[in-house]
C-alpha cells in the first residue's frame, strides 16, 4: 500500500518474498525502488495520474510490466490496484503477481503456433484476428503485421464473405471443435487476390478475459491436384474395362457365325458322302467335338463379358431363392449324376438376382461335374460365420475330386483348367465369373480343402450394394466397339439370353 | 411359296436355301444380300412373296431399318416376317417384336436343329 506521495506504508509477507526485502527496508521507501530504474521516471507520472482520478483497474492492461528484485534481477508481474480513500487521505494498494511462469507459458504457446506445420489464426469475438502464425504470413502473403487487428475476412474471398460473418457468429454461439464445412469447397484468399483451396478446423479458446477462436488453415491445393489426377486414372480405367468388355462381347458375338457355317457344314458333308471310313468318321467326330467346345467358349466369354459391375441391379434378395433359381436351371445334371443338394438357411443381402444365380449355378454345377467317379455327388450350401459386420459368408462344399492346394488360387484366373476337356469338359470361364461376381458385390472367393476332402468354396458378399466410386459413368454409354454391322447394345439382363442353346424359347410362339 | 431371303452371308444363305428345299421343296428363292439391294427388289416386285427371312444384322440397311420400311408399305405390310439372327441377345428378340416381325428364330449351329426350328417358324406365321 502506498500513499499520495508513493511511499510504502505496508507490504504483506508475499511482497516481501517476492522482492527480497525485510518490512522496514520497504516502508517508507518510495514504490519505485521495485521498479526497474529505466522505467521510474515514467511510473511517476502514472502514479501522479492515478492518484488524481483513482479508481480500481489492472495496471497496464496491455503492457508488460517488470519489477526488480533487491538483489537486481528483472521479473514479469500483473499488478491490479485499488484505491482506498480514508480522512487520513487516499491510498493505493497493489496487488503484484509474479507473471514469470504465466509469460513462459505464453511464450511455449507462441513457440507452439509458430512450429505447428499449418497456418494458424486467433480470431476474437469481434471477428478480428487477435494472433496469426509464420505459416500463416506464408500461406495468405501478409505480414502478421497487416493481419492483427484485421477483420478475418480479409482472408475469404468475397463472396463467401457475407455468408462467412454470419458462420462466424454462428459459431460463437455453441462453439466446439470441429471442422468447417466438412464437404464443401472451402477457398482462401491471399493477399495478391489469388484463391487457394483449403481446409479449416476450429477450436475455441477461453481465456480469462475472453473468448477466441483458434482456426488452423491447411492449403489443400496439392492434395486437390493428386485427388484430380487419381480419379481421371480411374475414369480411363473404368472406360478401358468397358472398353475391353465391349471388345470381348463383340468378338465373341461375331465369331458365332462362321462357326455356324463350319459346324452345318461339316454335318452336311458328312451326309453328302455314301460311306465313311473309321478314320474319316474319327474327322468328323473332331470337328464336332471341337466346335462344340468352342461353342462354350463363346458361349462363357459373353457371360463374362456381361457380367460386369456397371450392370449389376442390387436388390434385397433371399440367397435362398437365388439357389433354388439356380438348382432348377441344373435339374438335367441333377437327375444325371443321382446328385443330393442339401441347402441351410442363407440370408438376404442387396445383390444382383440374376447374377447370384449365375454365380450358384457354376459353383454347384462344378460341384456335380468334378465328382469322384462311382461316388454320387454331395453338394452343401450354407451360411457360415463371417470375418465381417457388412458381409455374409456362403460355403459351397462337395464330396468331389478335390484340388491340389497349389490351384486354390489359380483357378479363378479366366482359362485355367485342370483337367483336359477329354476328362472334364469346360472352358476354363466358369470359376472367373464366379470370382468377377463375388467382386462386383464387394466380396471375396476362396476355394479350401485338399485332393482328397472335396472342394469347400467359400465367398463374402457385402450385405449391402456397393457405392459407386464413380457414378458419373454410371449414366454414359462407352463407345462402341465398331464391327461388321452389328448393332447389338446388349442391354437385356436376362440369363436365358446368354445362351445359345435357349435359341428356340427366344422365338414367341 | 415365294419366299424372299435377305442374307448377307452366301454360306447362310445356302444353309436357309437347303433348308427351305428339304422341309418345303422350295427351290430358286429370291435373295439379296444387302439391306438396300433387298429394298430395291421387295419394293419394285409386281407380287409381294408369301414370306420374309430377314436376317437382322444386314449390311447398308440393317434388318431393323428394313422391317420398318416393309411394315410401311403398301404392299409389303401384312407380308409375315421371319427375323433370322446369329444373335443371342434378347434386345434384338425385343427390337424385331416390337419393329413388327412374325416371329425370329437363331441360327443354331446345328443345322438338323436350325431345319426344324425355320419349318416350325415358317408354319406359325403362314395362313393355313
Amino acid at each position: 500500500m502506498i500513499n499520495a506521495r508513493g511511499k510504502i506504508i505496508l507490504a504483506n509477507k508475499q511482497t516481501r518474498n517476492l522482492f527480497g526485502y525485510d518490512h522496514e527496508d520497504l516502508l517508507g521507501q518510495p514504490v519505485e525502488v521495485l521498479i526497474p530504474s529505466a522505467l521510474r521516471d515514467g511510473h511517476e507520472a502514472h502514479r501522479a495520474n492515478y492518484f488524481l482520478n483513482p479508481k480500481q483497474r489492472e495496471m497496464g492492461a496491455d503492457v508488460e510490466l517488470t519489477a526488480v528484485h533487491q538483489d537486481g534481477h528483472e521479473f514479469p508481474v500483473e499488478i491490479s490496484l485499488s484505491p482506498l480513500v480514508t480522512e487520513a487521505g487516499t491510498f493505493a494498494t497493489a496487488s503484484i503477481r509474479d507473471a514469470t511462469a504465466r509469460k513462459q507459458a505464453q511464450e511455449q504457446v507462441s513457440r507452439l503456433l509458430e512450429a505447428a506445420p499449418d497456418a494458424m489464426i486467433v480470431v476474437n469475438q469481434q471477428g478480428s484476428i487477435a494472433l496469426v502464425n509464420a505459416q500463416t504470413e506464408r500461406l495468405f502473403l501478409y505480414t502478421r503485421e497487416e493481419l492483427i487487428g484485421h477483420s478475418v475476412e480479409v482472408l475469404v474471398p468475397e463472396r463467401f464473405r457475407d455468408q462467412h460473418k454470419t458462420h462466424r457468429r454462428n459459431y460463437f454461439v455453441a462453439p466446439k471443435v470441429r471442422e468447417m464445412g466438412a464437404g464443401r469447397e472451402l477457398s482462401g484468399l491471399r493477399q495478391d487476390g489469388s484463391e487457394f483451396p483449403i481446409e479449416i478446423s476450429l477450436s475455441p479458446l477461453q481465456t480469462e478475459t475472453e473468448l477466441l477462436t483458434i482456426a488452423t488453415v491447411r492449403d489443400v491445393s496439392e492434395r486437390k491436384i493428386t485427388e484430380e489426377k487419381l480419379r481421371q486414372y480411374a475414369r480411363s480405367l473404368e472406360i478401358s474395362n468397358r472398353e475391353l468388355e465391349q471388345f470381348a462381347y463383340v468378338a465373341s458375338h461375331d465369331l458365332q457365325a462362321p462357326l455356324r457355317n463350319v459346324v452345318s457344314y461339316s454335318q452336311l458333308l458328312k451326309r453328302e458322302l455314301p460311306s465313311l471310313s473309321d478314320t474319316a468318321q474319327q474327322y468328323f467326330q473332331y470337328i464336332e467335338t471341337n466346335a462344340t467346345h468352342m461353342r462354350d467358349l463363346i458361349h462363357d466369354l459373353l457371360q463374362f463379358s456381361r457380367v460386369n459391375s456397371a450392370r449389376a441391379a442390387h436388390k434385397y434378395i433371399d440367397i435362398n431363392k437365388a439357389v433354388q433359381a439356380s438348382l432348377a436351371l441344373l435339374e438335367t445334371e441333377i437327375k444325371h449324376h443321382k446328385a443330393e443338394v442339401l441347402v441351410g438357411d442363407l440370408p438376404h443381402i442387396e445383390a444382383d438376382a440374376g447374377q447370384l444365380v449365375q454365380l450358384f449355378q457354376n459353383l454347384i454345377g462344378n460341384a456335380i461335374k468334378f465328382k469322384r467317379p462311382g461316388i454320387n455327388p454331395r453338394v452343401e450350401i450354407g451360411s457360415q460365420t463371417s470375418a465381417s459386420d457388412s458381409h455374409v459368408a456362403i460355403y459351397v462344399q462337395d464330396n468331389g475330386i478335390g484340388m491340389d492346394t497349389e490351384y486354390q488360387e489359380k483357378v479363378f484366373q479366366i482359362f485355367t483348367r485342370l483337367h483336359s476337356v477329354e476328362e472334364y469338359a469346360g472352358t476354363g470361364i466358369g470359376l472367373a465369373i464366379c470370382k468377377k461376381i463375388v467382386e462386383n458385390h464387394s466380396g471375396d472367393i476362396r476355394v479350401e480343402g485338399g485332393p482328397d476332402s472335396g472342394c469347400r468354396f467359400v465367398l463374402t458378399l457385402s450385405k449391402v450394394a456397393p457405392k459407386n466410386e464413380i457414378p458419373s459413368l454410371q449414366a454414359e454409354e462407352s463407345p462402341a466397339i465398331p464391327t461388321s454391322a452389328n448393332r447389338d447394345t446388349d442391354s437385356e439382363q436376362s440369363r436365358d439370353d446368354n445362351n445359345p442353346q435357349d435359341g428356340p424359347d427366344n422365338s414367341h410362339a | 411359296m415365294k419366299v424372299f431371303i435377305c442374307e448377307d452371308d452366301p454360306a447362310s444363305l445356302a444353309l436357309t436355301e437347303i433348308a427351305l428345299e428339304n422341309s418345303f421343296g422350295l427351290q430358286n428363292c429370291l435373295s439379296a444380300s444387302n439391306g438396300e439391294a433387298a429394298w430395291e427388289a421387295l419394293s419394285n416386285m409386281k407380287e409381294a412373296p408369301d414370306i420374309i427371312l430377314l436376317d437382322w444384322n444386314l449390311p447398308r440397311v440393317h434388318g431393323e431399318s428394313l422391317l420398318e420400311r416393309i411394315r410401311a408399305h403398301e404392299d409389303l405390310a401384312t407380308v409375315p416376317v421371319i427375323v433370322v439372327t446369329t444373335s443371342i441377345s434378347g434386345s434384338d428378340n425385343e427390337a424385331a417384336e416390337t419393329g413388327g416381325a412374325n416371329d425370329y428364330i437363331v441360327k443354331l449351329p446345328d443345322f438338323e436343329a436350325f431345319q426344324d426350328s425355320l419349318k416350325s417358324a415358317m408354319e406359325r406365321v403362314l395362313p393355313h
